[in-house]
């Protein structure tokens, strides 16, 4: 059932098994997992079913460090963020889960392939067709998916494409008929009250219109969001001074997001694989919408200790009258005269490195729930300015050298003063990761290897904070994968 | 020696670069006992090559007399001539070098290797 928490009487006290709180992309794929399983779950949403400006408000904070609107990158609304995501999804690769020595506090407890029957069931969740993230599986030469002939300095990462799901419209009715999930809308989560042995939240409190009503329940799954999770763990910090699991001092600490050209330049390809449809977005094989991303291999990536980028190819561009004599000159070179050449402008999504400082604090300005507004210092280490500079051009000389084609960059200077291109010039993927780090031992992250914090009993986390590194993928499909194994943990140990 | 072979030095070699190229049947050679770039072959490659004039006008107004660049593709080539038989695979195998060593010049935006380059600069532009 859906309920709005201004019904609810003041003072309530509503007891479920689990306690859900936020109806995002984690949230309610926790939600609908645990329904499958039996179990009844108290699903608690800030917003209501429409955006409001009143709800979008109390998403509001500072940014210290690059530019960065904390309120327009999310949605505080049923559904969360997905409510306008684009829909692109990718596994983290094998390399990101593992620690490598050049990436400083790099290396997940927990591997890739421990994923894999999760991110199964997230492809069904984000319907994604019939997933295969194997680049092999893709390529079908007489219906024109060919690799490009980059021996192994480049590797294909496949995206798959969400239709996209709107998980608050989509499981709107689901909901409605649900006998197991009741859902509370405009019920914003305000504190966490931990019981006398102070190892267990013994009570949620929810603030609805101006009244309060309180939920019990054995687990409980924070699942608001990338910034919003450790802003409410700072939060809640009657009993805890430092915040609710913030003994380690990791809480909002890593904050990670996603740098981003969303035009970085022209590729001019060549020869006979230049219309693969490989690297569009294309559909293919029971409506499955793909498109292969470029990568640089994982051992040029170590050798040249490199983070990890994709890039890929956004639509068709035109050469100047200059990239027009390049572009004759260097089909005479690589002997590619009686090939049709394609044009393609590209972007690239970069990894940042974990930074201890990039991190979400409380400001000294309260929202009109009275909790204290986040503060985010979000910025780029020298190592990943580098890392992007360098894996730009190590791109486009193997693009060169393998007579693929020529590449221009929008913005060569990057290649000399890239911290001001960067500055200038770069985006972000509206990706909020890493605040809430996942380690093995509690004085390096915030939650163990089933997301459960680590100095509270049942409180569990479901949201990209959980990431320890953040790979070139989106996140939402690493979300929901984490959210389904979650939810499993959280049944096998009620 | 026969008519049509001449021996120069590396000046010589970069005097033809910056226009005197229509000369032919000419070997340019240095003295170090490997194979000398045939200054035939070497225009037959710029030839094929064929870059258009305003990119070899865009690159000579940008490059030339500021850089080494033409001393060096005299330099790489007659290396590699020692193992590789033709100069227009000798040029091939160059410019992949350069863009494994990152060796590369940016055009205007594009990353072309600096042998690309150099072959430029030694075109009638
Ligand atoms: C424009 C845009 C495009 C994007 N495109 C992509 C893409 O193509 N691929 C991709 O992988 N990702 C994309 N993303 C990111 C993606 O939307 C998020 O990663 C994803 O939605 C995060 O899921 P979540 O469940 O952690 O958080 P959310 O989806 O943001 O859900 C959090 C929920 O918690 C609720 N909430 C907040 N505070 C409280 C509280 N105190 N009490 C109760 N409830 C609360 C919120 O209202 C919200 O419903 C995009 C984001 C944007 C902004």
């Amino acid at each position: 059932m859906i309920y709005q928490g201004e019904e609810i009487p003041a003072g309530q006290e509503l007891v479920g098994e689990i306690c859900v709180v936020g109806a995002g992309a984690a949230g309610i794929t926790c939600a609908l997992e645990l329904e499958r399983y039996g179990k009844k779950v108290i699903l608690l949403e800030a917003g209501g079913i429409e955006r409001s400006k009143e709800s979008q408000r109390l998403y509001a904070g500072k940014s210290t460090g690059m530019p960065y609107s904390i309120s327009h990158t999310r949605l505080r609304v049923f559904g969360g963020t997905t409510e306008h995501w684009s829909g692109f999804c990718a596994p983290l690769d094998s390399e990101d889960f593992e620690r490598k020595n050049y990436i400083k506090y790099s290396g997940w407890p927990i591997t890739r392939e421990e994923l894999n029957p999760y991110y199964k069931k997230a492809a069904k969740i984000l319907k994604l067709g019939q997933y295969n993230d194997n680049p092999d599986h893709w390529i079908d030469e007489k219906n024109g998916f060919m690799r490009y002939p980059y021996g192994e300095d480049l590797t294909e990462k496949i995206w798959h494409f969400s239709p996209p799901v709107r998980f608050g419209r989509d499981y709107k009715k689901h909901f409605e008929k649900s006998e197991n999930v009741d859902v509370f809308l405009n019920s914003p989560v305000v504190d966490m009250t931990l019981d006398e042995s102070t190892s267990r939240v013994g009570r949620v409190t929810v603030q609805s219109a101006d009244k309060r009503y309180y939920v019990r329940a054995k687990k409980i799954i924070l699942a608001c969001g990338g910034l919003e999770v450790p802003r409410l763990l700072l939060n809640f910090n009657k009993q805890i001074a430092k915040g609710l699991g913030n003994e380690s001092d990791n809480v909002g600490r890593f904050f990670q997001e996603h740098p981003e050209f969303h035009r970085a330049g022209t590729l001019l390809i060549t020869g006979p694989t230049a219309h693969s449809k490989l690297y569009r977005g294309h559909t293919r094989k029971l409506k499955t919408r793909i498109a292969g991303f470029t990568q640089i291999s994982n051992e040029i990536r170590v050798q040249k200790k490199l983070l990890s980028m994709a890039f890929y190819q956004l639509g068709a561009d035109q050469l100047d009258d200059l990239g027009k004599e390049i572009q004759y000159y260097s089909n005479n070179l690589y002997g590619h005269q009686k090939y049709k050449d394609n044009i393609r402008v590209f972007r690239f999504i970069a990894e940042q490195e974990p930074n201890r400082d990039c991190r979400v604090q409380l400001d000294s300005k309260k929202d009109a729930l009275g909790l204290f507004q986040p503060k985010l210092n979000l910025g780029l280490t020298d190592f990943d300015i580098r890392s992007m500079r360098d894996s730009v051009s190590t791109f486009a000389n193997i693009i060169s050298k393998h007579n693929i084609g020529k590449v221009k960059l929008l913005y060569p200077e990057m290649l000399e003063s890239t911290r001001e291109v960067v500055k200038k010039y770069m985006g972000w993927g509206n990706h909020h990761m890493g605040a809430t780090r996942m380690s093995k031992n509690p004085s390096e992250g915030v939650v163990d290897t089933n997301c459960k914090v680590h100095t509270v009993d049942n409180l569990y986390i479901g949201s990209p904070s959980v990431f320890v590194t953040s790979g070139c993928s989106n996140p939402t499909f690493t979300i929901v994968a984490l959210a389904v194994r979650l939810a499993e943990h959280v049944n096998n140990t009620l | 020696m026969k008519d049509d072979l001449k021996i120069v030095d590396r000046r010589t070699l970069i005097a033809f670069a910056c226009g005197a190229l229509s000369a032919s049947g000419v070997f340019i050679f240095i003295p170090d006992g490997s194979k000398p770039i045939s200054q035939q072959e070497l225009i037959a490659v710029i030839k094929q090559l064929n870059p258009p004039k305003s990119l070899v006008a865009h690159i000579k107004q940008t490059w030339l007399g500021k850089s080494n660049l033409l001393d060096e593709l005299y330099e790489n080539i007659q290396k590699k001539l020692k193992d590789i038989p033709s100069t227009r695979v000798a040029i091939e195998a160059q410019i992949t070098e350069d863009y494994e060593a990152n060796k590369v010049m940016v055009v205007d935006g594009w990353i072309m290797s600096r042998t690309e380059v150099a072959l430029c600069l030694m075109a009638n532009g």
